[in-house]
């Protein structure tokens, strides 16, 4: 088979059974990730080897999925960069600030811990604790609209948690690369954070007011597809040249993009065009794609022990950090255990993380499986815990109720943690 | 440097130089098509050769945007069925299909015959012809919109000849894939067996099954569930029409297109497809054709067969549409008027090329008189439909809008 034609046969045969898995998933009351994360694992190295197959090998398919999947790692942050309401950060205040930031200092000491203690260097453990770091509400955010607590002080204090989350991880990600550049010199380290600040200061600036500005502009132009054009081209744009100006990882930039579209008038479009365009193509193949480079079978049983202890670390530091950060800022007990509850889940930009840390080579590839199970166990264990802490509270009364699934449970999860109607002007 | 950031920046360099382009070519009031394959053009090895540029050198990132383009040309050939109207067809009647019947026929025969005159062998002379004779009437649409003429009976016999020269297109391309690997008796027969199966089937398949099936998608509770089935309904049958089939990924695509046109959820789909082929991959086969063409490799004997094809292909076209429509009853103005209409070459001439290329029937060398072929037509038959329709006093029309929203 030729090169297109194989490619044409394994983007349908990938996209198909991620969505049907999403499907699948979804019925049986899980979000659509964990079903593309398992078909990835089936037809990966772990069970079937789809690339190892005679029809596949040899052409070079696998590459070109594996760089398409890259590009769905960018749409993927581009489109969680949109997601990030900062009026759910200023709602909740103080509790969700503690709680993030202690939510992410935690898991970082303590994943830093256990890898030091099984004989990683000081740079490496530090990208495994970065690793356990990045929370996805969205499984939480759901679980709590389905027990209509989701406009509860903890249920808005954890979804302002999961703003300041994200944000430090994409900023200690940036952060990371200081560690690795090798150099020692206080001029070469200033060199690099002077890149990093100066990429993020005009970076931020000229996403977050001149693209808002921009796509105005860009609405009324005679080009076909004239918004999502401009969009991935700033994309693009952006996260290249947060790779080689600011020296930072370039979802970093897609993440500014992202911020930046949030604030335009165009946000809906936008969001639609960008939905299309990775739900349907790029993103289930970044799914897919995790399971294919990770194979399970390669974990030997240092490994396994490692990977176990460091999913329990990652689950318990979660929920001591938020809790604590959120009894600091005044929750009682219960409550705070409410918010680290919710916090437990991991998802794509976890999976991001370890995408970026391993392409960088800052990372074992060994540990990609690792990460995919922390990813499953999470999202399974989340919504179990949640809805056991929750039972003791009377379910206050939403104030808005949410818009009914209008897209699938991956988007509708992060879609519905706001009111409907809410404008976008800020 | 890895090579992910600079497949960003090339990315994003190739599309928004495209899209400028085309914008600047539409104020211009030419199609965007042109300015689109002139930055192509421009970037490759004619002029810049920005796939060779030492920042890039040792990358394969070029084989990247190749396979994006690849995947554009698929999507394209999607997007065209999609607006392919049959009613069109239906209301130009006869002068629609004998014009567009005889206007494939005469010219592929005449640039079969000129070719052979330059000593090119019979099958390339043949790819040849197909390769000149596909129309793309957009521009043509475009222009008659403009002048409000597109709703006379020339305007709709013009639309109509379109729809027929697209078919004919595909259909003469699929024969050829299929007769293109050879065989004896038993392997012709084998080759159209597998064709018309395939074409019988697949046909069936997107014409009654794809629609009912899309209208069951649309409540799953999958993300972008419409888009996505669109786009693996595109992708497997485009993979069936050339391994199972033996006709080209294009005819699988164009099948599935003419299937998506007829769901309820055709605005959607059409949205969706526009939004994810316009703004990345369309532009990037635009561009990587010009990437592809290397200008400075024509020697003079090539520059005039080409110039001589060009003069031919538009000559024999438009004499035959005219002929043909006069035949099929349009007064012998209007049949003039359809027949000049019939000029602009466009993407599916560009995609016939790509993949008798790819199958080796032409050399590299020819994609740039292609490329010169599209250029040239899509210039002249906007000044020229507007002289002809000079005289003609406009009329009050219905709204068409053949170019994307």
């Amino acid at each position: 088979m030729s090169l297109l034609l194989q490619l044409l046969l394994i983007l349908s045969l990938i996209v198909a059974l991620a969505k049907a898995a999403g499907w699948l998933s979804a019925r049986l009351g899980q979000p659509a990730v964990f079903g593309e994360l398992l078909v990835g694992l089936l037809l990966g190295p772990s069970v079937l080897n789809l690339f190892g197959w005679s029809a596949f090998a040899g052409a070079g398919a696998e590459e070109v999925v594996l760089v398409m999947a890259e590009l769905g790692v960018i749409l993927l942050m581009l489109i969680a960069g949109m997601e990030v309401d900062l009026r759910d950060l200023r709602r909740a205040g103080k509790t969700a600030l503690l709680a993030g930031v202690l939510g992410v200092i935690l898991p970082l000491l303590g994943g830093w811990c256990l890898s030091r203690l099984f004989g990683y260097g000081s740079n490496a453990a530090f990208a495994v604790g970065v690793l356990l770091t990045a929370t996805s509400v969205s499984i939480s955010a759901q679980t709590l609209l389905e027990l209509g607590v989701l406009r509860s002080p903890e249920g808005i204090a954890l979804l302002g948690a999961a703003v300041v989350d994200d944000v430090l991880v994409i900023l200690i990600l940036s952060l990371e690369t200081v560690f690795w550049t090798g150099q020692t010199g206080v001029g070469s380290i200033l060199l690099v954070v002077g890149r990093m600040v100066l990429f993020l200061g005009c970076g931020g600036f000229l996403c977050l007011w001149g693209l808002p500005r921009l796509m105005r502009r860009v609405e009324r132009w005679p080009i076909s597809a004239a918004v999502p054009t401009v969009a991935l081209v700033a994309t693009f744009f952006t996260a290249w040249a947060a790779d080689f100006i600011g020296g930072v990882a370039a979802i970093t930039g897609a993440f500014l993009v992202g911020l930046g579209l949030r604030r335009s008038q165009q946000h809906r479009a936008v969001v639609e065009a960008v939905h299309s365009i990775g739900y349907a193509l790029f993103v289930p193949l970044f799914f897919v794609s995790v399971g294919l480079q990770a194979d399970v079978r390669a974990l030997d049983g240092r490994l396994v022990l490692f990977g176990s202890l460091l999913i329990l670390v990652a689950v318990v530091t979660k929920v001591l950090g938020s809790s604590l950060g959120a009894m600091l800022g005044g929750f009682k007990p219960p409550s705070a255990l409410r918010v680290g509850t919710g916090m437990i889940s991991r998802g794509e930009v976890g999976l991001i993380v370890a995408t970026v840390e391993i392409r960088e080579g800052w990372l074992d590839e060994h540990l990609f499986a690792v990460v995919m199970l922390l990813v499953l166990v999470s999202t399974l264990l989340t919504p179990p815990l949640l809805k056991r802490a929750f039972r003791s509270a009377r379910p206050s009364r939403a104030p808005a109720e949410p818009r009914p699934g209008e897209k699938g449970p991956a988007d509708a999860a992060r879609g519905k943690e706001r009111p409907a109607g809410e404008g976008t002007a800020e | 440097m890895s090579s992910l950031p600079t497949l960003l920046l090339l990315l994003a360099l190739a599309v928004l130089s495209a899209k400028m382009a085309g914008w600047i070519a539409t104020r211009l009031g030419q199609s965007a098509v042109l300015g689109e394959l002139l930055v192509g053009l421009i970037m490759g090895p004619t002029v810049l050769d920005v796939l060779n540029m030492p920042a890039l050198a040792g990358l394969d990132v070029g084989v990247t945007i190749n396979h994006m383009a690849e995947i554009g040309v698929i999507l394209l050939m999607l997007i065209a069925g999609m607006e392919v109207e049959l009613q069109d067809l239906r209301r130009s009647g006869w002068s629609a299909l004998l014009g567009g019947i005889s206007g494939v026929i005469v010219t592929i025969g005449v640039a079969w015959g000129l070719s052979r005159l330059f000593g090119y062998d019979a099958t390339s002379a043949l790819a040849i012809g197909v390769l000149v004779t596909a129309t793309s009437v957009s521009i043509s649409a475009q222009t008659l919109l403009e002048l409000g003429v597109l709703r006379r009976p020339e305007g709709i016999a013009l639309l109509g000849a379109g729809v027929v020269d697209d078919i004919l297109v595909i259909l003469l391309l699929s024969v050829l894939l299929g007769f293109g690997s050879g065989g004896g008796a038993s392997g012709i027969l084998w080759i159209v067996g597998r064709m018309v199966l395939f074409l019988i089937g697949g046909g069936a398949f997107c014409l009654w099954a794809l629609p009912w099936l899309m209208r069951r998608v649309e409540r799953w509770p999958v993300s972008a569930a419409v888009p996505s089935a669109a786009l693996i309904a595109t992708f497997f049958i485009a993979w069936a029409a050339d391994a199972l089939g033996g006709v080209g990924g294009i005819t699988g695509a164009f099948l599935v297109g003419l299937g998506l046109r007829r769901t309820l959820l055709h605005h959607t789909i059409s949205r969706a497809i526009h939004t994810i082929g316009y703004a990345l991959f369309v532009p990037l086969f635009f561009v990587s054709v010009g990437l592809h063409t290397n200008v400075r490799s024509l020697d003079t004997g090539r520059i005039f067969f080409g110039l001589a094809l060009i003069a031919v292909a538009i000559a024999a076209k438009v004499a035959a549409n005219m002929l043909g429509a006069w035949a099929g009853g349009l007064p012998r103005d209007g049949a003039l008027r359809m027949g000049l209409g019939m000029i602009p070459r466009g993407e599916v001439s560009l995609i016939a090329a790509t993949v008798e290329i790819a199958e080796g029937w032409i050399g590299e060398g020819l994609f740039a008189i292609v490329m010169l072929l599209v250029l040239t037509t899509t210039l002249l038959a906007p000044l020229v439909l507007r002289i002809a329709f000079r005289r003609s006093r406009p009329e009050r029309e219905r709204p068409y809008d053949p170019a994307p929203p």
